[in-house]
């Protein structure tokens, strides 16, 4: 029961398809970081990947750019963009340092990081780094570069961008920063921007201010942008929709009104009872955190990776990896106690009748 | 009731200078604080960066020493110290009862040290036990945290972030404080680590009798643990009140433009929201005349920009407010009255 | 991402075998060190060469087959024996021993100079620990045997050579490791006292202090180091004992030296000062001293340690360097930098290229040093990767 999110629509901009990534080094095992990751990138929306530390989620981001390091593989699954002329790419065959990718990094694709200062380069002012983006993928003549750039600072709502062109990066504050990066990464009108924990070192008030900004541009651009963060706070400000990965699983994604509304994986639902609610004194509740801590990928179990702090853990959990079930249309999870009529009896979640399920679990893919 | 802690009229300068014949620019860190704390009550004190939160932490625990203004400790009634104004021998029997949480739980944590030595240290440096009560000490205090037993003789780069953050907090507790200061104690740690130490925190206060006075950015956690709350801007207290009347109502614009910039976890409130603030936060060195927020405040006259306000209270109530037109201006709380929507409200 | 982020209390990794819960074992450090340090094949390697060289520098007298000062005008520039091993009869039989040839010598005609020939009639069998003319070990062991040695007394033996008065080589040579080694460290641990003491106020109470100490290190640190040396040489009383001006020229190498460790010491207090663990042992009402001593050094040990390792290459360069331009110690003394400055003309090296096996040494000595140095700092600091 593999939830079908529409697809094969002309605004699908990419796909991931089971894709796993695996870190090899010399003295232990390989660790498998991300396992058989799922999910479509659609023009005008935004993807939030949403976990703590440690889930994967900047792995994954980056393997679509390809900036992993040397001893990461892709062992399966394909990474499918089709920005529009007719073609489709598979990312995950492409060599990372090929022609054909360093065409889409950058131009088809940007992204922009929590820290600023690590993609700016703090020797060149800011506008001759656009200017250096622009010219290297469009063809302008420096003087239009510097125009567009410009015009892309005022857009990023720079204040006297002309002047602030001029700027080296450490002349500027945290959020401008953070702004002229944004700037950069839309440089060539990407078709997708992966933003990974860009407001996180931020204030309050600046975050929110870069988080509408990211919103507009996005509508601006019809670009789709991939959200990385760990603070469901920020996700349900400005995700479509949200995955939620624990220790290199999706375990649950979906729109992110449903999810929000009816989180349906444990770790969902223990994420957001982790989280203090704006509430009066007079409805406040205890938090109710989940036991225990993340366990290295090494010793994850080889079913369901959140069997060692599940409350409701069963049976079948360890051993056999829970397959995508979707519980409405836009929304799926990847547990048993969806599918298991044998499972316990959880409040809130859609579960199988008793009577109902004949087999009780599908398979196992690991 | 008579204030365990009162900070009075506490001013830190910072100066600096450009180089080594540069000119000395200073910088009004911390700009005339009155606070209390009472007895047993969670104070928070919110504000973004450079607001000077944690300098003003600092300054209460005598890690920095204040410019002007005193700060007084009043361990039982009619026995009142003057912490500012002691030096650093007289100070020391003091350090038992005020103690320090830090925000990064792997730098406030000696890297070459056992997890035994790390909460002995204090006792050691106090000289208050030794031996066998040392031991006993130690260990009861890492059991009133989670820690286990078998961990008195690693080194904290064997821990999570979340229990060598517990380990931190055995350091604070193993003195049997008064007055405990956090300082962005959570903001280090992944959402579920944070309420597991969130929930410990306040256990031990309730167990012990705690105060505690929470340096935080997050407003979403103030409202969870604080029993009051004072908002800092530019090195200024601009308002302070109980919780949640100052999450009902604020009174300073300033106040309102945090709560409005809360991301909150719940989709269906995206739509409530009004526009982010304008601007940024204006440099120490280059703070303006007249109300510090007059530059970013939507509510601005001209009188804001020439008069400073005083911090004041407001309709003879519990709420202070540095602001000209508190009493008059509708300013948006964070509570939402529509009916709670997820399924974990 | 950090691994170690996610390691599970309640379930606890190995202990790296702590055998009792002792609450003060300090070993296990030293042991997690030496592990590491371990897997670091150069520096292992290495500490070898380093810890040969420091024993042969103890007990040169014993090493040292001849005494540095004993001459024998015979053999001036008499060149290197082989040492063979096995000879060979006429009659197809063979003896097993080693043993070194005889020296035979011709007059070039031409030249009007003598020249050395082996003259394979003549042998002088090997032996170890054989007798010797009485010496005093480390100036205070009374013994008669050498480690090596021929079995007859006084039979010629230049293993690797003898120089313009027909002294052996080899043993100045194992004499000057003594000297060389010695003014290493001693040079060094002078340095370190200056540069622990001076950069840890400098780092630790920051403000003139720091500035002042600052600018005396840049200062000290722009003057040319050889044209400094000479004047500080040169300015040494003539008349002074070869030991005095071996101690002079100690001081003056570690009066320059110190700064460079100064430097790492105060960056390390600098950077250290601001760590939150820093202030949390203020916090909990430590002294100054118990702040520097038990929080802040054992963090930048691993620093000193590495520091003072690779300052001694440096000292040991700058003493060759001086006693090679003929400033620093002088004959009698034998210093790898006094052996060398017998090997400064080309002619004499033309025909005695041997003299110049203190510089193959010196490399070696300096390069062995430079990795151990480099091994350790890797191991010591537990966060260093």
């Amino acid at each position: 029961m593999m939830p079908q999110t529409p697809m094969a629509n002309d605004k699908t901009l990419l796909r991931m398809e089971d894709v796993s990534i695996v870190f090899s080094s010399p003295d232990e095992a390989d660790i498998e970081a991300v396992r058989q990751v799922d999910f479509t990138l659609t023009r005008g929306k935004t993807l939030a990947l949403v976990g703590e530390s440690g889930c994967g989620k900047s792995v994954t981001a980056r393997t679509i750019l390809r900036l992993l390091d040397k001893n990461a593989r892709i062992p399966s699954g394909r990474i499918l963009f089709s920005p529009g002329d007719g073609e489709t790419t598979d990312i995950a065959t492409l060599n990372p340092d090929s022609t054909a990718m360093r065409s889409i990094r950058g131009n088809k694709i940007s992204m922009i990081f929590q820290e600023p200062m690590s993609s700016l380069s703090p020797v060149h002012t800011i506008g001759a780094q656009i200017d250096e983006m622009i010219l290297l993928h469009e063809n302008l003549d420096k003087k239009g570069a510097r125009a567009r750039t410009i015009e892309l600072l005022e857009q990023v709502g720079i204040p006297g961008a002309r002047q602030r062109a001029d700027a080296y990066p450490f002349q500027l504050s945290g959020g401008l920063r953070q702004r002229a990066m944004i700037a950069m990464a839309l440089a060539c009108k990407p078709d997708l921007l992966i933003a990974d924990e860009p407001t996180t070192a931020l204030d309050v008030t600046t975050q929110a201010q870069i988080l509408d900004l990211l919103r507009s541009l996005r509508d601006e651009f019809g670009m789709a942008m991939l959200f990385i963060t760990h603070d469901l706070g920020v996700v349900a400000e400005i995700a479509d929709e949200v995955a939620v990965m624990y220790l290199g699983d999706v375990v649950e994604q979906g729109d992110v009104f449903d999810v929000f509304k009816s989180p349906q994986h444990p770790y969902t639902r223990a994420l957001m009872s982790s989280i203090p609610r704006m509430t009066r004194r007079a409805d406040r509740q205890r938090l109710n955190p989940i036991q225990g801590t993340v366990p290295s990928p090494k010793n994850r179990p080889s079913g369901c990776a959140f069997t060692t702090r599940c409350p409701h853990a069963f049976e079948p959990c360890a051993a056999v990896r829970p397959e995508p079930t979707g519980t409405s249309e836009n929304h799926w999870a990847r547990c048993h106690l969806l599918t298991d009529p044998q499972a316990p009896r959880v409040d809130g979640l859609i579960q199988p009748k008793v009577e109902g399920g004949s087999d009780a679990y599908q398979g196992d893919r690991t | 009731m008579t204030a365990l802690l009162e900070v009075e009229n506490l001013t830190k300068t910072f100066s600096m200078r450009s180089g080594m014949f540069g000119d000395t620019i200073t910088l009004d860190a911390l700009v005339d604080i009155n606070l209390k704390v009472e007895k047993g009550e969670t104070l928070a004190i919110v504000g973004e960066s450079g607001c000077g939160k944690t300098t003003l932490g600092r300054c209460i625990a005598r890690a920095l020493d204040p410019t002007s203004g005193s700060v007084s400790y009043t361990p039982e009634p009619g026995k009142t110290i003057e912490l500012s104004s002691l030096s650093k021998r007289e100070l020391k029997p003091w350090r038992q009862d005020i103690r320090m949480i830090f925000q990064d739980p792997m730098s406030s944590l000696n890297p070459y040290m056992r997890v035994f030595d790390l909460v002995a240290e204090p006792l050691r440096i106090h000289k208050l036990a030794r031996g066998a009560e040392l031991e006993q000490r130690v260990v009861s205090a890492l059991d009133k945290v989670g820690i286990p037993r078998d961990a008195l003789q690693r080194f904290p780069h064997a821990f999570s972030g979340g229990q060598r953050q517990r380990i931190g907090i055995a350091r604070a507790l193993v003195l049997d404080p008064k007055l405990v200061i956090a300082d962005e104690a959570v903001s280090a740690l992944d959402v579920s680590i944070q309420a597991q130490i969130l929930n410990l925190l306040e256990d031990l206060k309730t167990d012990f009798g705690l105060t505690y006075l929470f340096i935080s950015h997050d407003l979403g956690v103030v409202n969870y643990i604080a029993d009051r709350v004072a908002v800092m801007y530019l090195g200024h207290v601009v308002e302070t009140a109980p919780t949640e009347a100052l999450f009902e109502r604020p009174r300073h614009p300033y106040t309102e433009v945090l709560l409005e910039a809360l991301p909150i976890a719940d989709p269906t409130r995206r739509a409530q929201r009004h526009e982010a603030v304008k601007g940024e936060i204006p440099f120490l060195g280059n703070r303006p005349k007249g109300c510090p927020f007059h530059t970013r405040c939507r509510f601005a006259e001209d009188k804001c920009r020439a008069e400073k306000p005083e911090l004041r209270p407001i309709n003879g109530g519990p709420t202070y407010a540095a602001c000209h037109f508190a009493e008059t201006i509708e300013l948006k709380g964070a509570y939402d009255d529509a009916p709670a929507t997820g399924t974990y409200a | 991402m950090a691994t170690t982020d996610t390691q599970n209390l309640t379930k606890p990794v190995a202990q790296p075998k702590t055998s009792k819960p002792t609450l003060s074992g300090r070993e296990s450090q030293f042991a997690m060190t030496w592990r590491r340090f371990k897997q670091h094949q150069l520096a292992l390697v290495s500490l070898w060469i380093v810890v040969a060289f420091y024993l042969v520098a103890l007990l040169a007298e014993f090493f040292a087959p001849f005494d540095p000062g004993d001459y024998n005008p015979r053999y001036t520039y008499a060149p290197p024996q082989g040492i063979e091993f096995v000879f060979v009869e006429e009659d197809g039989s063979w003896t097993w021993g080693p043993y070194v040839n005889g020296y035979g010598t011709e007059i070039d005609p031409e030249a009007m100079r003598r020249i050395f020939t082996i003259d394979e009639e003549v042998r002088h069998p090997l032996g170890f620990f054989v007798e010797s003319e009485p010496y005093m070990l480390l100036g205070i062991i009374p013994m008669s045997h050498k480690l090596f040695g021929t079995i007859e007394p006084r039979a010629p033996l230049y293993v690797i050579g003898a120089d313009r008065l027909g002294r052996d080589q080899l043993s100045r040579l194992i004499h000057g490791t003594r000297i060389s080694l010695s003014i290493g460290l001693v040079g060094v641990v002078l340095s370190l006292i200056f540069g622990v003491i001076i950069g840890g106020f400098s780092g630790y109470y920051g403000g003139w202090f720091d500035s002042a100490v600052q600018r005396t290190i840049e200062f000290i640190r722009s003057l040319p180091t050889i044209p400094l040396w000479l004047g500080l040489a040169a300015a040494l009383p003539q008349n002074w004992s070869a030991l005095q001006n071996y101690f002079a020229i100690t001081v003056i190498l570690s009066l320059l030296g110190w700064t460079e460790l100064a430097r790492v010491v105060r960056g390390r207090f600098l950077a250290l000062r601001t760590e939150d663990f820093v202030t949390a042992a203020q916090l909990d009402g430590a002294s100054d001293y118990r702040v520097i001593v038990r929080h802040m050094v054992p963090s930048f040990m691993s620093h000193i340690i590495a520091a003072t390792t690779l300052a001694i290459p440096g000292m040991i360069l700058a003493e060759t360097a001086l006693s090679f331009l003929g400033l620093g110690l002088q004959a009698p003394i034998v210093s790898w930098g006094t052996l060398l400055q017998e090997a400064q003309n080309i002619r004499t090296l033309a025909s005695a290229p041997w003299l110049l096996a203190p510089g193959v040494v010196v490399v070696v000595a300096i390069l062995a040093m430079n990795f151990l140095g480099d091994g350790l700092r890797d191991a010591a600091d537990p966060y260093g990767k």
